[in-house]
């Protein structure tokens, strides 16, 4: 979900125009416009699209005969 | 260089039950190559929860006249006791919530009623539940107690894999999970059996990533845990979350359906927070269940059997009159097979 | 069966079938099928709506009441003729709320040109009651018939999916999200005249409101011994409906509609009764086909094709 508001430990999020309060008592640095992996109201986790760069790092270093089953 | 087949097919368990659902709603459970099966494994909260805790959840509430508070899967669950659902048509009020803290507000708005919230989850849900029993202590809720029964993954899957006749070949770890305790806690535990792993998240495209790296690391004989889900997950998981469940609750051994009893592989409230402990505040003898007869459910969350192979399946058990909880969760391993099962790639 | 009735009963999915096959058809000693009954030409319909809150984005119960006689009427294929309403309150409920559902009942029915010729009301004490409930019958009658149904046909909606029952969610708060979609209530009293110029080609209709339309294709399929194939990218969604399953953990195709109708007709003149009904409801589409390979409901997703499982207990968000 995407953080559209900061209020202290709460914020309101929304995903598809849905909002709903949540919490960020287990991300702090969570900023607005921030994208959130939500759990029963609890943001537990910053998405960063960065990150889903590694798995291509992951199949590099799988070597050379990596074959994709599916 | 590897030679699996339909007769000796590589064994991979999605270990959550959302993996299991999700895997046959996109369908791609019918994309996969013949040679590879997939077992479910024990991460349904709902379906690893004993029947004795919640059957003494119903007979606290009866005794003690509380408003209880949960998640929905629970409310289904039958035991010699009834269950929640039971439980609401008897006159008790059985709410659910779809966060924990929603509990606390609800207490709050109702101060006439004595709450109960059933605190049940792996990993993920427990940071919610702490937020939960943070915000009850700090607005001074009185009216409002936590029945724990949390479960811990990492010691159920030692468990698990220290069972003999296991005949696994590779895990699929829940993302959602991981995103609290990371992948390293992983490590120690499935090396030590050999067991490769692949952390996998949930749309069709992440699930086939990681059903993919897994089966590279399984026809290669590389037992690593590798995390294909990074822009959730953390070498070390979430640092907060860990330290919100640390704060307020503390391993205890616990029981699982399928797996017994396992020590420290569940949570309960750190004796500081004994006040909004149910259990102390509402003490019930222990009682004797049974699990309901001829239901082979240990064994499905084991994934030593396919909800098919178990007899009730299909003919005496079904969704709207489940005999086991595989079958009342919509994580459920039997639930999926019922609902979805059956149907072949077109 | 339990001694005592579980409201999963009331939710319209497979536990409602049960209760109907093991108590009610034996307690009445006949089998009734169907929203609404031909007696000769005429069509009867009588239904019974409760809703929290009573008053939602969208319509109220009184919008409710009219439309839901109305669209079963139409389902049976018949051009409503008049309403009975009859009103169930709860003592204490204030005035304004009975004032306003009944303007809607005058609204809807004035839309449709149908009038309210009789009417009843109870009060009965606090607690027996959530502050109104409401009863309408309606009478019709019949001017389409519907032919066969067979194997290649295809399955029509007269608009998007789910959306009544998304709207319900948002509207009484429980699980606190909010969003601005309104619930699609409305009459479609309009939906005979559009069909009529194509009457031998219709085979079969219904609204799918409990249970969704997930509910009435099962239904479909088990009257006629055939299977329903949806495809997934063709269903008219919302966004916003889309985001609350999503974030809920539901199936869309289990969420209601209350001003949608799920048509079954000849796959030759599929595209053409689309077209006229797209002058009344834009977002009419093919959703899918009749087949005869399994008497289920199935979805293509994505080049694979899985079950789409029946409502079974409440619609309750789930956990993980
Ligand atoms: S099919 Fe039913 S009885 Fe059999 S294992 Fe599953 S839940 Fe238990």
């Amino acid at each position: 979900m995407k953080i559209l508001e900061i209020n202290g430990k709460k914020a309101i999020a929304e995903f598809l125009n849905v909002q709903r309060e949540i919490r960020l008592d287990a991300v702090p640095h969570a900023k607005v416009g921030d994208h959130v992996m939500v759990h029963a109201g609890l943001a537990i986790s910053l998405i960063s699209s960065e990150e889903a760069l590694d798995i291509q790092n992951m199949w590099k270093e799988l070597g050379e005969d990596v074959e994709l089953f599916i | 260089m590897w030679s699996f087949s339909s007769d000796s097919p590589v064994r991979i368990m999605e270990v959550c039950g959302t993996h299991t659902h999700e895997l046959f709603r996109t369908g791609l459970r019918f994309s996969l190559p013949p040679w590879v099966k997939l077992i479910s494994g024990p991460g349904c909260p709902v379906c690893v929860t004993d029947d004795r805790d919640l059957a003494k959840v119903i007979m606290m509430a009866r005794e003690y006249e509380l408003t209880v508070l949960t998640f929905g899967d629970m409310l289904k669950v039958n035991t010699e006791f009834g269950s929640l659902a039971s439980l609401r048509s008897e006159g008790r009020k059985v709410e659910i919530v779809y966060s924990p803290v929603d509990a606390v507000t609800y207490a709050k708005q109702h101060p006439d009623e004595r709450c109960m919230f059933v605190s049940v989850g792996f990993e993920t849900t427990m940071p919610s539940a702490a937020v939960a029993v943070k915000e009850a202590i700090e607005l001074n809720i009185g009216n409002l107690f936590f029945f724990v029964n949390h479960k811990l993954l990492p010691p159920a899957l030692d468990a698990l894999l220290s069972t003999g006749d296991m005949d696994i070949d590779g895990l699929i770890l829940p993302g959602h999970v991981s995103a609290i305790i990371g992948r390293r806690v992983y490590e120690p535990i499935l090396l030590r059996h050999g067991m490769p792993g692949v952390i996998t998240g949930f749309t069709k495209d992440h699930m086939r990533t990681g059903i993919n790296l897994l089966l590279n690391l399984v026809v290669h004989h590389e037992a690593k845990v590798l995390n294909a889900y990074p822009e959730v997950v953390q070498e070390d998981g979430n640092p907060q979350a860990k330290e919100l469940i640390e704060k307020y609750f503390e391993p205890t051994g616990a029981h699982w359906r399928g797996l017994g009893f396992i020590p420290n592989s569940g949570a309960k409230l750190r004796p500081e927070y004994n006040h909004l402990d149910a259990e102390v505040a509402f003490p019930v003898s222990e009682p004797m269940v049974h699990p309901p007869h001829g239901c082979r459910c240990g064994d499905v969350v084991l994934g030593t059997v396919d909800p098919v192979d178990c007899p009730l399946f299909g003919t005496v058990c079904t969704p709207q009159n489940a005999v086991g909880p595989c079958m009342v969760s919509s994580e459920g391993a039997c639930a999926a097979w019922y609902k979805y099962g059956g149907l072949r790639h077109v | 069966m339990c001694e005592r009735i579980l409201l999963s009963i009331g939710s319209g999915g497979e536990e409602m079938q049960s209760f109907l096959q093991d108590v009610v058809f034996p307690a009445i000693g006949s089998e009734i099928h169907g929203d609404s009954a031909l007696i000769g030409e005429v069509a009867l319909t009588i239904d019974s709506f409760v809703a929290n809150p009573p008053v939602f984005p969208g319509g109220s119960l009184g919008t409710l009441a009219v439309s839901g006689s109305v669209n079963d009427l139409v389902a049976s294929g018949a051009r409503p003729t008049a309403l009975a309403v009859s009103l169930i309150v709860e003592e204490g409920t204030e005035v304004e709320l009975i004032k306003n559902v009944l303007t809607d009942i005058r609204i809807t029915s004035q839309r449709c040109s149908i009038s309210v010729v009789t009417g009843d009301t109870k009060v009965v004490p606090k607690g027996a009651a959530d502050k109104l409930f409401v009863t309408s019958a309606g009478i019709g009658k019949r001017c389409l018939a519907f032919a066969q149904p067979t194997a290649g046909d295809h399955v029509i909606t007269t608009g998007d999916l789910g959306r009544h029952g998304a709207a319900m969610l948002i509207a009484n708060n429980k699980y606190q999200l909010k969003t601005s979609i309104e619930s699609d209530c409305a009459p479609l009293h309009w939906l005979i005249d559009v069909l009529k110029p194509f009457e031998g080609h219709i085979k079969w209709m219904r609204d799918p409101t409990r249970g969704g339309a997930a509910t009435v294709l099962h239904e479909f399929a088990k009257e006629f011994r055939l299977g329903v194939r949806v495809y997934e990218e063709r269903l008219p969604v919302q966004p916003e409906v889309r985001g609350i399953c999503e974030l809920l953990g539901l199936e869309v195709l289990h969420l209601p509609s209350e001003g949608q109708m799920l048509i079954v007709c000849d796959s030759a003149v599929s595209e053409d009764v689309v077209e006229s009904i797209r002058l009344h409801s834009p977002d009419a589409a093919i959703i899918g086909e009749v087949t005869a390979e399994h008497q289920t409901v199935t979805r293509m997703v994505e080049g694979a094709e899985t079950f789409v499982p029946m409502l079974t207990g409440e619609m309750l968000p789930r956990i993980c």
